[in-house]
């Protein structure tokens, strides 16, 4: 028998040993990441909503997710959930395209001014950021309280991206809206949940796979630029798309806009060591998971899902390097002693006059 | 002796029962530490406001109800001062623990400030402090009553933000409150040091003689 190289391939190289004898939930060794990494590694998440999963997750397990612009301490969770802290490791809202990526990693690295950044006046007078309209349940009070909050958020993007160890990236679709003039990309389209849709300034850009490569190579670059150390791991959200302004049918849409996302994060992976590419993708919509994890709506993802992807996640992950050095954080522990000393002093004076009663 | 004029609240209430003893007025007062008031250890229920776990706050009421003979000794025709809702070292310190600098047109903004939205900021307060202008509302609705702001000792921007909006949240709920510090000694201006108790951190019975007078001259008690 002839040598050739598939015999090198080994049990997971062949889909009937490696998916079709295994089923899904015995599919082993299915990524490993390509770096060790600090046992109390510092990870960073961005992205699309299914990125939201990997913070979770990452808190569950009391990793070192890095929350570079947290709530304000004694803040309720009704308060840090209507307010979006807490999902991504700066308060940027879901990061659906590379444009929008880029945007913000200009943001962070000073390369853009907070000015250049669209906002709206709703007709109560709230204004909103294009970048995350939702951002705050009623939007801003003034234009320059929305640019504060955007230039706070672009020092919190910078910080996390300085200390992380590793950045994991979601990328949601290829479709979004841009302004016809500037170029700025918009988070949402214009009138469908701020602003107002205006057919000569807002422009449907289908996103092409040279596009997506180019602002992701420039988006890595910057990145670099604020830490050469910093690894980069990309998955591709399996979310299919709520809508298309495509003109196409939304499932060939939806299928496009994640094969040109899988093909380039798997093309950065290949040409950057310091870029990795783990396959959430492929867990939940390639043909062993057989849609088990959808929901009714075909799109939602399903506990069981999100759990199977982290399994793989947390299974893949080397964290067998030495520790990187602990960041000292705020505790209460100060304003704890502070409270207790006025609390002397205002008991000491109540005191005084209680006995005199 | 029956009281004239009934005082409630934190240690902040101390001065202003002061100056109205001064004034020759019969007080008496239900107080407690503002971090019990912080903790939330009140209640109204049927027989109206009630410190909770507050052994000083409860024995005072109880003093107080026997004094006037009524079980809401607050519901009347007597002027009742308050002085709580605020207790501002409480809201101040954990606000900014980690670096958070409330919005406020100008200010500088520094690596490492966290921005917190004026809409954050009430949304802090009304979690941390709507019980207690129910509390107060529902006093109001019963008596005469005026809620007094605390005096300020500091310059800090969280604690002038977070003051200011503790009034403006009590205002849009309909409270009446007297800043002292915007009537008597100018807004963003801390209280001087004449008027300072040694502790630096309560005003003197001096103090609480210039608030009583502001609060007669401006009819908001009788």
């Amino acid at each position: 028998m002839t040598d050739h190289p598939y015999r090198k391939a080994g049990a997971t190289g062949y889909w009937r040993s490696g998916v079709a004898e295994k089923g899904l939930l015995g599919i082993e060794k299915l990524w490993s990441a390509r770096w060790p990494l600090p046992e109390n590694a510092g990870f960073i998440t961005f992205g699309s909503c299914f990125a939201q999963h990997m913070s979770r997750a990452l808190t569950f397990r009391e990793m070192n997710w890095i929350d570079a612009e947290p709530a304000p301490a004694g803040s309720s969770w009704a308060i840090r959930n209507s307010y979006n802290y807490g999902v991504f490791s700066a308060r940027t809202g879901n990061i659906y395209t590379a444009a929008q990526l880029l945007t913000w990693v200009r943001l962070a690295a000073d390369e853009m001014a907070v000015e250049a950044i669209e906002l709206w006046e709703d007709r109560s007078g709230r204004i909103y950021d294009m970048l995350r309209p939702q951002i705050e349940p009623k939007g801003f009070s003034s234009t320059s309280e929305a640019r504060a909050a955007l230039r706070s958020t672009a020092r919190a993007l910078r910080r996390a991206i300085a200390h992380a160890d590793v950045l994991v990236f979601t990328l949601g679709l290829t479709e979004g809206w841009s302004h016809a003039q500037t170029g700025m990309t918009y988070a949402i389209c214009p009138g469908t949940g701020a602003g107002q849709f205006d057919a000569d300034q807002h422009q449907f850009h289908n996103y092409t796979y040279p596009e997506i490569l180019s602002d992701m190579e420039q988006a890595l670059a910057l990145l670099r630029a604020l830490n050469p150390d910093l690894k980069v791991i990309l998955t591709v959200s399996p979310v299919p798309l709520v809508a298309t302004a495509s003109g196409d049918h939304v499932l060939t849409a939806t299928t496009y806009s994640k094969a040109v996302l899988r093909a380039v994060a798997g093309d950065l992976a290949a040409r950057h060591t310091d870029v990795d590419y783990f396959p959430a993708y492929e867990l939940i919509a390639s043909p062993p998971a057989r849609a088990m994890f959808f929901e009714p709506d075909l799109r939602g993802i399903a506990g069981e899902g999100v759990q199977l992807v982290m399994k793989h996640f947390f299974a893949g992950l080397d964290l067998s390097g030495p520790a990187r050095a602990q960041e000292e954080s705020a505790d209460g522990a100060a304003d704890d002693a502070r409270t207790a000393a006025e609390d002397l002093v205002c008991e000491e004076l109540m005191l005084e006059r209680f006995n005199d009663a | 002796m029956t009281p004239e004029m009934l005082f409630l609240g934190d240690s902040h209430t101390v001065a202003l029962a002061d100056g109205a003893a001064m004034l020759g007025v019969e007080t008496a007062s239900v107080w407690f530490s503002g971090s019990l008031w912080h903790d939330g250890n009140f209640a109204y229920g049927e027989d109206g406001f009630e410190p909770v776990e507050a052994p000083m706050g409860e024995t005072l009421l109880a003093r107080l109800r026997e004094a006037t003979g009524k079980r809401d000794p607050f519901a009347g025709d007597l002027p009742v001062v308050m002085s709580f809702g605020f207790h501002l070292g409480r809201l101040t310190r954990p606000f900014n623990r980690h670096g958070h600098r409330s919005y406020t047109e100008g200010a500088p903004e520094e690596e490492g400030t966290l921005f917190a939205s004026k809409a954050l900021t009430e949304a802090y307060v009304i979690h941390h402090r709507q019980r207690h202008i129910e509390a107060a509302l529902r006093i109001a609705a019963k008596a005469p009553a005026v809620m007094v702001a605390p005096p300020v000792f500091t310059d800090e921007p969280n604690f002038l933000t977070l003051r200011d909006t503790v009034i403006r949240m009590m205002r849009a709920q309909g409270l009446t409150v007297f800043d002292p510090m915007a009537t008597l000694f100018g807004a963003g201006n801390p209280i001087p040091p004449d008027f300072m108790m040694e502790d630096g951190q309560h005003g003197t019975a001096e103090y609480g003689l210039r608030v009583l007078d502001a609060l007669g001259e401006a009819r908001l008690i009788e």
